[in-house]
């Protein structure tokens, strides 16, 4: 598809056919996509763990839920859990992967990238955003557990952009392969304890895939606040014009589409409700 | 206690913040006697008056002024629930039940159907 | 352009040319697309400013540079800072001025309703106590935020589709403050730089990544994907996939741009 329309039609699917599995190919591609994404300082923080909905017992299925999220993991057939691993952080310390990329023509000694700048400044900058005074633990402690490590906020600063950059790339991965997707918050405890991740991964809310249940129109592209809220020109305060040239533009590309609610849409709803068996 | 009937649920305050919260959302509805047929029957089943169910699940909490939804009771509710449409036989009457309660507040969450 | 070229043709660029402005309806196209992107409970955490070099004093811009932007700064045209607003959950709890899930929007439009559990009284007294007021009374906290991040990622793509170059980097949070005058709940991102590619559009090539087997797990963490090369031969034909740095002329391409940008020679 082409990127603006991908764009356009992704919105959060929250009705997926949960009869229908999704092919691995397809998984792996936006797997593939994540591959790509940029990296935050060139540290590689992300990981990435795959779950088929199918493959869990009924118990870590009941264990995951939450109160605000239920039925759509009932019924997405798969889970894709994003994480970023603080310890990728040591290596990027030490210059590693400025290295790498020195040595393969990505930084170049025309931006002042030298080996040495690649330790001393470069790598020195990040350690300083590793030792940060300003700590917090990782997680809080459950039950007599208090072993959970206490890490700068700078570092999960980074952790998180990383992390939020491979779910974008993910979700608009998954409707460029025909699929609904939708990030959705799960319980993290019962999460670490099925998939048994380390406790230097930082943690988000995983995306929930699947074969759309509801149209892909799902009501039609959802609300924002005024674009001139979000974006600034020059300085904080100064909105950044919005020319409607643009708007008509990409509204003629697929990216930006006819508002929720459709007139229909609240039939469409109660029809959903009827189809897997749901209250309205 | 004594059985509760149709007029008593039609008339209790959860039932009429129910019934408005479904009109404001899909649409003025022809007829409620459905509903409330059925919330009575699961009244009935339950042993309790809609405004009871509700007070069990979301209670006023330490503060007093929010309301505070009580984990366990949802749990019994919904377990409830699932009993109360093994026996009626109808997930349609089973989600009535459970419509009761989301449009008070209470988040209930039946497996998909198959 | 189709979207998996886009993604592959993702560079860390280093290479604009100064003298080539980026015309202000792409720079608006970055941000309609970060606009989009998904955002937990609706909010929006994400924000940003675009700077243009040549607006800016040179003092300015010197206040604006960390050791990984400094070059980019001086030969980038357009410059866009993304923030993460930490105060915006509470805006959106108090104020409820915007479509946000705190506001009752996601109900109102049929995005969030009783088939999922939710109504209006169930946003009010389930999941505003417990999940959107929780921990306001610490006031902003930073830490970071991944939608921040969700927003910047639409907005690079964006950038890439249009037939820009891109980089993101690490920009002075104190001097951000001075010359962009950014509220105090506003966390930095990264910053964008943008413009025209002075190189050729592959650049140095694709760029390295650990083994996918390092990134990538099936069903546990300790299991890991298992690549179908079938799979990467498609995306190969479909340019997600790219020839993989360095390419053979690298270094003569570097050389010859540094040159033509009056750039520090390459020492060998
Ligand atoms: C980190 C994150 C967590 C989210 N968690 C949930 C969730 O638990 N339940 C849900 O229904 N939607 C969740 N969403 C989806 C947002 O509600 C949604 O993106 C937002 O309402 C905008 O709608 P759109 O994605 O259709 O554009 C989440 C989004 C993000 C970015």
């Amino acid at each position: 598809m082409e990127f603006k329309s991908v764009v356009g039609w992704r919105r959060s699917i929250r009705f997926f056919d949960p009869w229908r599995e999704v092919e691995r190919e397809k998984i792996q591609t936006i797997l593939e996509a994540i591959y790509r994404a940029p990296r935050v300082l060139e540290i590689d923080f992300v990981r990435v763990v795959v779950v088929l909905r199918d493959e869990l017992s009924a118990d870590e299925m009941q264990t995951l839920k939450t109160p605000t999220t239920t039925a759509q993991l009932d019924m997405a057939p798969v889970y894709i859990f994003f994480f970023a691993d603080l310890e990728a952080i040591e290596p990027a310390c030490r210059g590693d992967n400025f290295r790498q990329l020195i040595n393969m023509g990505v930084l170049n000694p025309s931006h002042g990238w030298t080996e040495e700048f690649a330790v001393g400044t470069a790598g020195q900058y990040i350690r300083t955003i590793l030792d940060d005074e300003d700590r917090v633990p990782l997680r809080l402690p459950v039950g007599g557990d208090s072993a959970t490590q206490i890490v700068s906020r700078e570092a999960l600063r980074l952790a998180r952009t990383a992390i939020g950059i491979a779910q974008e790339y993910a979700l608009l991965a998954a409707v460029d392969e025909g699929l609904g997707a939708q990030l959705s918050g799960v319980n993290v405890g019962a999460a670490r304890g099925i998939l048994g991740f380390p406790d230097t991964w930082v943690p988000s809310s995983p995306m929930l895939l699947g074969y759309h249940g509801e149209t892909i129109e799902a009501g039609g592209q959802r609300p924002r606040e005024p674009f001139e809220e979000d974006f600034f020109e020059l300085r904080y305060g100064h909105p950044f014009y919005r020319e409607p040239a643009v708007v008509d533009r990409l509204k003629a590309a697929e990216m930006i589409q006819d508002p929720a609610p459709f007139s229909w849409r609240m039939d469409e709803v109660r029809g959903l409700a009827r189809k897997f068996g749901l209250p309205d | 206690m004594a059985e509760i009937d149709s007029a008593d649920v039609r008339n209790a305050e959860s039932t009429r913040r129910w019934l408005s919260s479904r009109q404001d959302l899909w649409g003025a509805s022809a007829n409620n006697d459905t509903l409330i047929e059925t919330l009575t029957r699961f009244c009935q089943f339950a042993g309790k008056s809609p405004d009871e169910m509700v007070d069990d699940c979301l209670r006023p909490g330490k503060a007093g002024e929010t309301l505070t939804l009580r984990t366990r009771a949802r749990r019994q509710y919904m377990d409830l629930i699932e009993l109360f449409e093994g026996a009626v036989r109808s997930r349609p009457q089973g989600n009535i039940a459970r419509s009761f309660l989301i449009h008070n507040g209470i988040a209930m969450n039946p497996g998909i159907l198959p | 352009m189709e979207f998996k070229q886009t993604v592959g043709r993702h560079r860390s660029s280093q290479y604009f040319l100064p003298w080539r402005p980026v015309e202000r309806k792409k720079v608006q196209v970055i941000l309609e697309a970060g606009r989009l992107a998904s955002r937990a409970v609706n909010t929006a955490f994400s924000k940003a400013i675009v700077a243009y070099r040549d607006s800016l004093t040179a003092a300015e811009r010197e206040k604006l540079k960390t050791p990984f932007s400094a070059t980019l700064i001086d030969t980038a045209p357009v410059y866009i800072f993304w923030f993460y607003d930490m105060d915006a959950r509470r805006v959106a709890v108090e104020e409820r001025k915007w479509p946000t899930v705190a506001s009752g929007a996601l109900v109102d439009i049929g995005a969030l309703g009783p088939p999922h559990g939710w109504s209006h009284r169930y946003v009010q007294h389930v999941v505003l106590p417990e999940v959107l007021m929780p921990g306001l009374d610490a006031g902003p906290q930073r830490g970071g935020n991944a939608d921040a991040a969700l927003a910047m990622a639409q907005g690079l793509l964006a950038a890439i589709d249009e037939g820009l170059a891109v980089n993101l980097a690490p920009f002075d949070e104190a001097g951000a403050k001075e010359v962009l005058r950014t509220p105090d709940t506003w966390e930095p991102v990264t910053a964008m730089f943008v413009g025209y590619p002075a190189d050729s559009w592959e650049a140095a090539g694709q760029e390295p990544r650990p083994p996918f087997e390092s990134m990538f797990f099936d069903q546990r963490a300790s299991q890991p994907f298992e690549r179908d090369q079938r799979v990467t031969q498609r995306l190969k034909d479909s340019g997600l996939i790219q020839r993989p740095a360095p390419v053979p002329w690298r270094a003569k391409e570097v050389r010859a741009v540094s040159r033509m940008l009056n750039l520090a020679e390459d020492e060998e």
